[in-house]
Parts: C-alpha cells; structure tokens; sequence
C-alpha cells in the first residue's frame, strides 16, 4: 500500500503533512493537560462569562466516539443511518440496568464498558441482517423507524427504564485507589477520570480506524460505496461487510451511551435519543467531513461547541432584549437553533459538499460528477 | 365486531390523510431518489395556512353555505402554498445538486425539514394564536365540521360527517391525480422520467419541467391533506409533520416507493393497523408495531407491497 | 463456508518489466483440459413477461477459449450475469465444475433458522406478556437490596411463571401476596409465605369444581381436588370459601385467555422468524460474491472498475478474498498493532494520575515540565505508530502487492500501479479489469466484450492476452463482436439470437453455418 501514501504525499507534499501531524500532536497534548491548566476557562471567567469548557470537554469527546461511530456506517460503508441515536441509547440504559443500585447487576462502570458496547452491537446485527439486503434508501427508513421503535420501547417499559424519569444514580466507576485518593475531591477524580477515559478511548479509535482505512477491510469498504456489485463479482460479500461496519458502529455508539450515561449519573430521559440527536450526529460528521476521521472529530467539536458553548453564550448576551419582550419567541436565540442546523446542512451541501476537513479519497469521491440517476440527463 | 369495525373506519379515514402526503413522497421518490424529508413538514406548514385562514376570516362564526365555499378555497390556497414552495425548494436546493452522490440531496431534505420545522414554530409564535410564549403549544384548531354520528346517536358505530368529508376529498383528489398520470401528456412525461430521465430526454422530454411539475403536484398533494388533517384532527402542532411525515414515507415504502397506487394501499394498511393496535395493543405501541410491520414486509418483499424489483443494469 | 480447496498456494513471482512473464498457474491446476468445467443447461431468463434468454445449452470444457457471439439484444451479457449470479434463472440449471454453485444445504442450517425463529419468538412472547410485568416479578421482586442478596434461579423461575401466565405469591413490606397472572393482589394477604401459596393451590381447585368442592369437614369447610384429597388448610366459614368461586374462575379463565394469546403470539413469531430466515437464506443462495468464490471470475461490458483507487489498489480488491484467507484475524501481528494505542492508553491514565497531583500545588516549573515530557513521550510514540502502523512492512500486505503487481506486469500495467483507474486509457481499462478478476485466481474468466472500443492493435494484444491466460490454466469464455478476435482465438464458438442458441461448433464450422450469416447479414432473396 505504498502507493497512495506516496501519491498523497505527492499532491500535498511532505510539508503540510508534517504540519498537520504535528498540530495534531499539539492538540493532543494540550487535551492531554488541559484539565490541569484550564488557560481558556480562566479566560472567559476573568470576562465574566465562564463557559466550563474543561467539563464540556468530557461531552465533546463522547460525541466525537458518537461521530466516530456513525462515521464507520456512513462514512466508510456508506450505508444510509439515520437512527445512531437509538444505539446510544441502548448503551446508556444497558449501562443504567448493569450498575443501578436497585437492580441487583451492579457491573459497576467497567462491566457496562464492556456489556454497553456488545448489546449495542448486537441491536446493530438484529436491525441489519433482515434490511442490509435491500435498497440504501429503504434502509434509511428502517434506521429511522428503528431508532424511533427503541425511543418508544425505552419510554414506555417503564417497569425496567423508569419511563421519562431515566435510571439513576449511575455510579461513578471504580479506580484504583492510587488514581481515587489522588485528590481529596471525589467529584474532581470522577472527571478526571472520565476525562482521561473519554479522551484515550477517542485518540485510540481514531488511530485504530486510521489504519483499519488502510486494511483489507478498509480497501474492501472504498470498493464498496464505488461499486458494489463489481465488489461482489470479486467474491467479497457485500453484505457480510456491511454488518460488519454496521455492528461496529452500533458498538461504538453504545460505547458513548455508556461514557454518556455515566457522565450524567442518569440515563437521561428517553427523549433525548431521538431523529433530532440522530440528525445531530449526523450533522457533525457533514460538516466535518463524511469519510474522514479528523473531519468527523472536527465536525463534533464545532456542533457541540456551537450548541453547548456559543449558544448559551449568546443566549446569555441577548437576555437583556429577551427580557424586555416577555419571551418573544423570536427573541431566544434557541429558538434559532434548528433554522441554523437547517440552514448549515444545506448550505454545506450545496457548496462545500465533502466538509471542513475532508479525507482526500472523499473529495474525490463527492467531486465525481457522473454519479446520480440523472447522471446522464445533464446538458 | 363493532369496536373492530369502528376502528377500520377510523384506520380508513386516517390512512387517506396518510395517503396524500405518501403521494407526494413516492412521485418525488420515484423520478429523483430522493427522500423529501422535507415533505412532511410542508404539510405541517400548510395546516399553520389553513388554521391561521380559518382564523382570519372568522370561519367558526360563519354559516354553513359560507363554509361550502370557504373551506374548498382554503384547501386551493393550501395547495397553491404547498406546490409554491415545494417548487422552489426544489429549486433553490435540490436542482443544483442533481448530479451529487445520494446522501447530498437527502442531507439537504433534513435540512429543509429543520428549517420548515422552525418556522412552524415561528409561526405559532404570532400574535394571531395568542400569546408568543406558547409558541411550541398545540394549536386548536375549532370544529367547522359536524362531528354528529351519521348512522343516529343510538348506533354503536359512529360514522360522522368528517368521515365522509376525509375521504370523500381524498378520493376525489385521488382520482383526479389518477386522472392527471395516466391521461395527460404531462402524466405520460412523469411516468416515462420516472423510468428513464436520460431516454425521457432524448425524446424531446424537458425533464427539468416534469421535476418542477411534480413537486408542485407533490406540494399540492400535502397541501390539500393538511386542510383536511386540521379539519379532521383539530389540533397543528409543529413537530406534527415529522411523525405524520414518517407514517407517510414508511406507507409509501410499504406499498413500493415510487409505485402511485401502493401508496395508497401502504398509507391504509398503515391506517388501518395503527387503529388496531391502539385498540388491542396500545396506543404507546403504535410505532413500534407500524415499524415492525414493515421491517417483516420487507424481509419478505424487499420491494414492498405493489412494487416490482428492480434489476441493476450491469 | 471455505470453498473446496480449489485455489492452490499460489506462489509469488518476482515482479517482472517484461511481457509477457510465463506466468504460474493461478488456481486451475487441478482443471484437466477436456473436461468440461462448465455446464448451462436450459437456461431460461424471464423479466416480466419479457423472455430474455431461453434454453440456452453452453458446455465449455477446461482449457479452451469459448465465444458466444450473436447480434445485440441476444441475451449474451444475461447469459453472463446468470452465471455469476446476478441474476437467478428462471429455469435450467448451471453447473460448475460438476456443481451447482450455491450455497450447499446443510442440515446445520435449519438449526441457525430455528435459533432465529426461536429468539424472534422469545422477543415476541416477553411483549405479548409484557416485559414490565416479567421483570418486575422475576427481578425487582426477588430484589431487595445488596446485604439480602439475589438469587438468579428463583428470579428466573418466577420470570418463566410470569410468562407462563402461572398465579405466584409476591413479596411486599413483610407481607406475602397471592397475585393472578396479571399481578392483581386481590386474593388478602399473610405473615407467610406458604398459606399464600395454599390459598393460591384452592383457588385452582376452585376455578375447576366450583362450590361442590366445598366439603364440610372438621368442623370447618375444606376443598376437595378431583381425587377427594383436602387441599390446604380448612375454612371456619363457607361463605367466605363461596366467595371465593367467583373470582377464582375469572383469574383461572383470564390467564387462560392469556396463554392463548401468547401461544399464538409465540407461534406466529416463531414461523415468521424460521420463515423470514428461511428467506434470508434463500435469497442469499447464489450471490455473485459466492460466485466469485468458487472460481468464476468476470469483466464488464460498461467497464467497472473502482474509479477512485489505484491500479494497484483495484488489483488487491480482486485478491482480498485471498489475502482474507493467509491473514486471519488472530495473527499475532493484529495484536502487535493494538500495543501501541493500549500502551499510550497506560501511559495516559499514568501521566493524569502523576499531573493529578499538580493541582493540589500548581508550580509552573514542575508543570512546564510536565508538559515538555509529555510532548515528547507524545510525540515519540506516535512516530511510533505511525511505522508499526503503516502496513508496509506486514507481510501479507507486501506479498499480496508484489502479487498484485506482477499481475500487473501479466496485462502490461506495471507501469502505472500508482495511477487512478479513472485517468488510464480505455483500452488499459479493460486490461486493468482483466488484471483484477485474475486477482480472485478464477478457473473460469468471463470475458464481457473485452476488445469494445479496441483499435486494431490494441485487439492484436488482447488476443495475445487472452491465449496467455488460457496458458496459466485459466479457462476463458468471452462475449464478443470483433470477428478477427472471435475467430482468431477461440477453440468453440456458440450463437445466439433472441435468446436462442442457433449455431455452435468450431470457427470454421459456425463461419459457414447458413443460419448465422442470415442472422447477420439478413436472409438472402431468392429470386
């Protein structure tokens, strides 16, 4: 596989790549101490509007694993999954039924790391291997009425998931007593230790799908979306492949689920994974960039921090005028919320269609013109 | 026997409301591949139309011969919206991206859909449905159309004026689109794109036009069901075109997406099973068994009730 | 699942700058030329009511190079896809080599659909029963905080009387609960548990004989079962026994009614689970992909290469299945690449729990320190991964492109294996498609018009090809419409016309057949 390496380096030429390994190892390591010196925490609170970036941080990471997770279905296999969300969910309550003080399990964080992530995967499998065989679109609406069936059933078994109420408390994990007794708040080893945890499980994903791009499967997974019946006439099976992706996928997002829900101390309410957060998901990896890993960390950090950090912070300077009208519904700046979304995606597709930060086999890929049923009726 | 009976009624008259939005999807469908996600929520924008008409021309307080001519008019002017600005979606955000891998369009339809649903919101906002802080309530829409039982209030079976009126307009709608496909030269043109655009082209089609044509029957479509919807249902929520929309699109892929005649069928079987379950199984457990039910179809019949498979040229 | 071991080892020759390379056998060494690998028979293609091919005969015997000619519209390529299994006949059978290429029938498999059938229906059965109402029974009832433990047999015993629609005694606050299936508690309740489940064992008794079996004994009143034996305890009071009857035989006849329910749900399940993956099963008999597997390779008429990947790259997708085969997923060095990502895993969570203690006491220099060595370890273990990374060095990805680019050379390509398949020249194209389906070292090589849109030279050499590949052991059957090829290289040659076989026999044989030149050239006018 000496080929494309040399060709990329061909086109991009040594320079840019040693430039972008090397910001990458930076970000790396500043996340890497970040908590210890939040410099840009510090910032906005000497401003007087502190945003809590360091504890956002431990989201932005479970959302990238999210985006990282859709990614190996949408990006890499190509398959049309619009119901991520009902997978993370799964994980967030296989974790919330596993470590509950009132059931009796008590797998504790680590057992539900494990189990999160294998019931997850195996929702993945029994979702796909009746539908996988048909047309990408019909697929797109079986994902969809699946994540909508799991949001209903999670609502309404309401004897085992405490309805809208959501499972808690969710333990915190166990550690070993040198990290546990490392600081004398308990509060502040738990989010250093999801930090850490969160952080590691993204950049080892990341590098793990790094290479997977240029395995077998990887290679198998690009001949794929191009052609899969030629794919198929080469003997490997489509479908196989397919779940594969599928099944990791599932699997990673119940891994966040599990991150997610141990975070919060509660499942949160069933409503959370719904189409919306789906689309969100979904969201991060267009604008960061479909196929491509970096672009889907990317796409992760900007959508939450738009959502998490931007948003309130906007919110927070409107007050004054929001105030003054009584809640006009115009007024609240997150009300907006889901025009810009709209209006991003299709702006996103319409002129910058492979992402912010794309994987340069995407671009090519998105920038094939003579692709498309009306491929051929162009002028 | 009467509640099973009086559920099918009710399962028949909601899925004809199904069976116009499902149109829309599966003609936009069958000649673009493209899922309009957007579509449901246009129907949503279309009841805010006819409730905020309703509202301000005073309809509750207008007499019946008024309403014989209001409501038909209100259903053209939905119609005209939903076909206006279909049309122009399709414009705007869809045609240039005629030529994009698959994901491009649909991407772009959530972010339609997004947006649309947005406005709803804003819309529900305005000062004519009261206060703006309620903006994301549901809206009620008032009774315009007797809901007296039909067959006397003695009957256990209650078959009422609405009844008739859903889908009496419905079939009427349906026939005269039957009408329009099958003996129009414009009718000849869609099915002809839908089968191949490039051969349609090449005998003189101009298949842009026939796109634009049937959004705008598909806007229409949706249109026309959301005055019904609101006269039926009462209430214009707007989150209320998603989970109609999502009813409507699995129809349409039940009865074999782009096939005219299996969205209808899908949208009643859908109707009709989503009134059975209610009834026996529970309403919570309505979409569970909907989506069940199509996964099952489609392990059977991967391409659904009516449609036919569709060979890959190789 | 592992096709017979037709694809012997396949040795790697040294990449060679010259064509041709006499190159090694690739997978038909086992083909003894004359026998017949082939074999269509009667094959029949209906689309609709359109019949596209019908009773074709092909019998295409190891070591030659068949043609199948005809005009448009033949049915030539739905020929072609009905034996990779694009398509499935409408009648007739293919065999290979003495085979029918499909999935075997295995009697394992009718467990696999059972084992469906049966989780499908177990799903369905928990929410025909309601899972609620299960898991309360079985977990939340048998749970009652960490110190007085949990005991997975009585859960998982209650959860099957659950199901079973069976009445049981439930535990709450101290006090025990006769309860119907349905979890009603209408029947008191006690200190004990064992007169619950007396009283439970009357109301059975009840349900069935009614106040008959209401016998007056002992100085109180006593059940009766069928046998005359006195069930549970005696009552002081018979009205309070009648009582009794009423409600005994609603509970006994509404978890009647429930079982029912849930046998029907479960059986149905079960078919439509056994059925659904009998289905599955059977649309997957014949998929190109198995196909392919068993030594029948193909090009395309439309060329169909994966635009977007290298010529080398292309190559290696044809040869994955194999590369699958000499590199497992356990390989030890799959687990030598995990290392490094779970040792910067240790070293992380190593370094959070020395930093940790910074915060405590944030001095700058210890802190700036801090950070300096965790920029280095950073960035000296990922160089690291960037080398135990990049394939390069693993062997079976470095033996399978030596492969590949020798079968580059084979085809005359080895000059642009870094190139993108879309940039190269039509005629390289098909070449490049050529190369690729003798990745999956087919003993059979479909030819799909391979010399469209060749110039007169570039045919010269494709024939030159297409007898070198025979060379390597590799039987060849092409479609095609360049008589000069067709003519020049083939050993037999069948016709077809509307879907029918007109003619077959050796070139010169089908060269003078009447009804092929009136097939192409129109029947002549006698005048």
């Amino acid at each position: 596989m000496s080929e494309p390496n040399d060709r990329q380096v061909a086109r991009r030429g040594p320079r840019s790549r040693t430039t972008t390994v090397a910001l990458l190892v930076l970000a790396v390591v500043v996340l890497c101490v970040y908590p210890h010196f939040p410099f840009v925490d510090r910032l906005f609170e000497a401003i007087g509007h502190p945003i809590l970036l360091d504890r956002k941080l431990v989201s932005i990471f479970i959302f990238g694993i999210l985006a990282l997770a859709l990614n190996v279905q949408v990006g890499y296999a190509g398959l049309q999954q619009l119901g991520i969300a009902a997978f993370f969910g799964i994980g967030a309550y296989t974790t919330g039924i596993l470590t509950v003080e009132k059931y009796p399990f008590h797998a504790g964080f680590w057992g539900a790391l494990v189990a999160a992530p294998v019931c997850a995967a195996i929702a993945g499998l029994a979702i796909g291997a009746p539908t996988l065989r048909l047309r990408g679109d019909y697929f797109a609406i079986v994902t969809l009425g699946f994540g909508e069936v799991v949001r209903t059933i999670i609502l309404n078994l309401e004897g085992i998931t405490d309805g809208p109420r959501g499972l808690n408390p969710i333990p915190d994990p166990w550690l070993p007593p040198a990290v546990a007794e490392s600081s004398a708040d308990p509060a502040r080893v738990k989010y250093l230790a999801l930090y850490y945890i969160a952080f590691v499980l993204l950049v080892g994903l990341a590098i793990v799908f790094r290479n997977l791009e240029r395995t077998r499967l990887g290679r198998a997974l690009v001949a794929l979306r191009e052609d899969e019946l030629a794919t198929a006439c080469m003997g490997i099976n489509p479908v196989r492949i397919k779940l594969v992706a599928l099944a990791v996928g599932a699997g990673l997002a119940g891994l966040a689920g599990a991150l997610y829900s141990t975070t919060l101390t509660t499942t949160a309410e069933p409503s959370t994974y719904d189409f919306n957060y789906s689309i969100m998901v979904l969201c991060c990896l267009i604008i960061g960039g479909v196929g491509s890993l970096r672009g889907a960390i990317l796409g992760a950090v900007v959508l939450f921090g738009f959502d998490n950090i931007v948003s309130p912070l906007i919110t927070e300077l409107l007050q004054p005028f929001a105030a003054a009208s009584s809640g006009n519904v115009f007024l609240q700046f997150n009300n907006w919320r889901w025009i810009i979304f709209g209006l991003a995606l299709v702006l996103m597709m319409r002129f910058r269609p492979e992402g912010l930060w794309p994987s340069s086999r995407m671009k090519a890929e998105l920038h094939h013109e003579d692709e498309g049923p009306l491929s051929k009726v162009g002028p | 026997m009467e509640t099973l009976a009086q559920q099918l009624i009710l399962g028949v008259t909601n899925g004809m409301v199904f069976a116009l939005i499902a149109l829309g999807y599966t003609m936009v469908y069958g000649i673009l591949e493209l899922i309009n996600f957007a579509h449901g929520d246009l129907f949503m924008l279309g009841s805010f139309l006819a409730l905020t008409l309703i509202k301000v021309f005073d309809l509750p307080t207008a007499s019946s011969a008024t309403l014989l001519f209001a409501l038909p008019t209100i259903a053209v002017v939905c119609a005209v919206f939903g076909g206006g600005l279909n049309w122009s979606v399709d414009r705007l955000v869809y045609k240039p991206l005629r030529n994009a891998p698959k994901l491009a369009p649909l991407v772009s339809a959530i972010g339609v859909s997004f947006i649309f649903q947005n406005l709803g919101l804003f819309w529900g906002g305005l000062p004519l449905f009261g206060s703006a802080k309620d903006a994301s309530a549901q809206k009620d829409v008032p009774a315009l159309i007797s809901n007296v039982n039909l067959l006397g209030e003695g009957s256990h079976l209650r078959i009422t004026t609405k009844d008739l009126m859903v889908i009496a307009s419905s079939v009427i709608v349906m026939v005269a689109l039957y009408v329009l496909v099958r003996h129009t030269r414009l009718g000849k043109a869609m099915r002809a794109t839908a089968q191949n655009p490039a051969a349609a082209r090449l005998m003189g089609i101009d298949v842009d036009r026939v796109i634009g044509a049937t959004f705008v029957i598909g806007g229409g479509l949706a249109g026309i069901a959301s005055v019904i919807y609101a006269l039926y249902i009462n209430t214009v929520h707007y989150q209320a075109g998603f989970q109609n929309g999502l009813y409507a699109f699995t129809a349409a892929v039940l009865g074999g997406i782009g096939n005219i005649p299996g969205a209808v069928l899908g949208a009643l079987v859908i109707g009709v099973v989503r009134a059975l379950s209610s009834q026996y199984i529970g309403a919570q457990w309505e979409p569970a068994v909907v989506f069940g039910m199509l996964i099952l179809l489609l392990v059977f019949r991967p391409a659904g009730l009516l449609g036919s498979h569709v060979r890959e040229k190789v | 699942m592992t096709p017979s071991g037709e694809v012997g080892a396949a040795s790697v020759p040294a990449p060679r700058s010259s064509r041709p390379s006499p190159p090694p056998p690739s997978g038909g060494a086992e083909d003894r030329p004359g026998e017949v690998l082939l074999e269509v028979d009667k094959l029949t293609i209906r689309f609709g009511g359109l019949t596209a091919v019908s009773g074709v005969d092909l019998s295409v015997r190891a070591g030659e190079v068949y043609a199948v000619i005809g005009p448009n519209g033949a049915g030539k390529t739905t020929v072609f896809n009905a034996i990779t299994g694009i398509y499935e006949p409408t009648e007739g059978t293919i065999r290979f080599a003495g085979r029918d290429v499909r999935r075997p029938w295995k009697k394992l498999l009718v467990g696999a659909w059972l084992a469906v059938g049966l989780a499908v229906a177990l799903l369905m059965l928990l929410f025909a029963s309601n899972i609620d109402g299960a898991w309360t029974a079985s977990v939340k009832h048998n749970f009652r905080g960490r110190e007085l433990g949990f005991d997975p047999g009585r859960a998982w015993s209650d959860a099957v009387d659950y199901v079973a629609a069976r009445p049981r005694v439930e535990q709450a606050a101290g006090r025990y609960y006769p309860t119907t299936h349905d979890g009603s508690r209408a029947f008191g309740s006690f200190d004990d548990p064992f007169p619950a489940w007396e009283l439970l064992a009357q109301l059975e008794v009840l349900a069935e004989r009614g106040s008959e079996a209401i016998v007056a004994r002992e100085g109180g009143f006593v059940v009766l079962d069928r046998h005359g034996v006195a069930v549970g305890r005696p009552f002081a009071d018979r009205a309070r026994l009648d009582e009794l009857v009423g409600p005994a035989r609603e509970a006994a006849a509404s978890a009647r009614a429930a079982r029912l329910v849930r046998a029907i749900v479960f059986s149905l399940a079960l078919v439509l689970g056994v059925g659904g993956a009998y289905a599955a099963w059977r649309q997957s008999r014949r998929t190109p992909a198995w196909v392919a597997g068993h030594g029948i390779a193909r090009t395309f008429q439309n060329i169909r290469l994966f635009q977007d990947m290298t010529v080398l790259e292309n190559v290696l997708v044809g040869m994955d299945r194999h590369i699958g085969k000499t590199a497992k997923w356990w390989a030890p060095h799959r687990f030598m690449n995990a290392l490094p990502p779970v040792a910067l895993g240790v070293l992380l969570v190593g370094l959070s729990a020395t930093t940790a203690e910074l915060d405590a006491d944030p001095r700058v220099p210890t802190a700036l320190f801090a950070l300096f060595a965790l920029g280095l370890v950073g960035y000296l273990v990922w160089t690291a991964l960037l080398g135990a990374f990049s394939r390069r060095d693993l062997g079976v990805e470095a033996e399978a492109a030596a492969r590949a680019r020798a079968l580059l050379a084979f085809v005359g390509l080895e000059e642009r294996a870094g190139e993108l398949a879309k940039n190269l020249a039509y005629g390289d194209q098909r070449r490049l498609e050529i190369a690729r389906a003798l990745g999956t070292e087919p003993r059979l090589l479909l030819l799909d018009e391979p010399a469209a849109g060749m110039n007169p030279a570039e045919s010269l050499s494709l024939m030159e090809l297409i007898r070198a590949i025979r060379e390597r052991g590799v039987t060849v059957l092409l479609i095609e419409h360049h008589m000069r090829v067709v003519m020049g290289i083939s050993d037999h040659i069948s016709v077809l016309e509307y879907g029918r076989k007109i003619a077959e026999g050796t070139p010169e044989e089908v060269r003078s057949n009447p009804k092929v030149i009136e097939a192409y050239l129109g029947k002549e006018e006698l005048g």
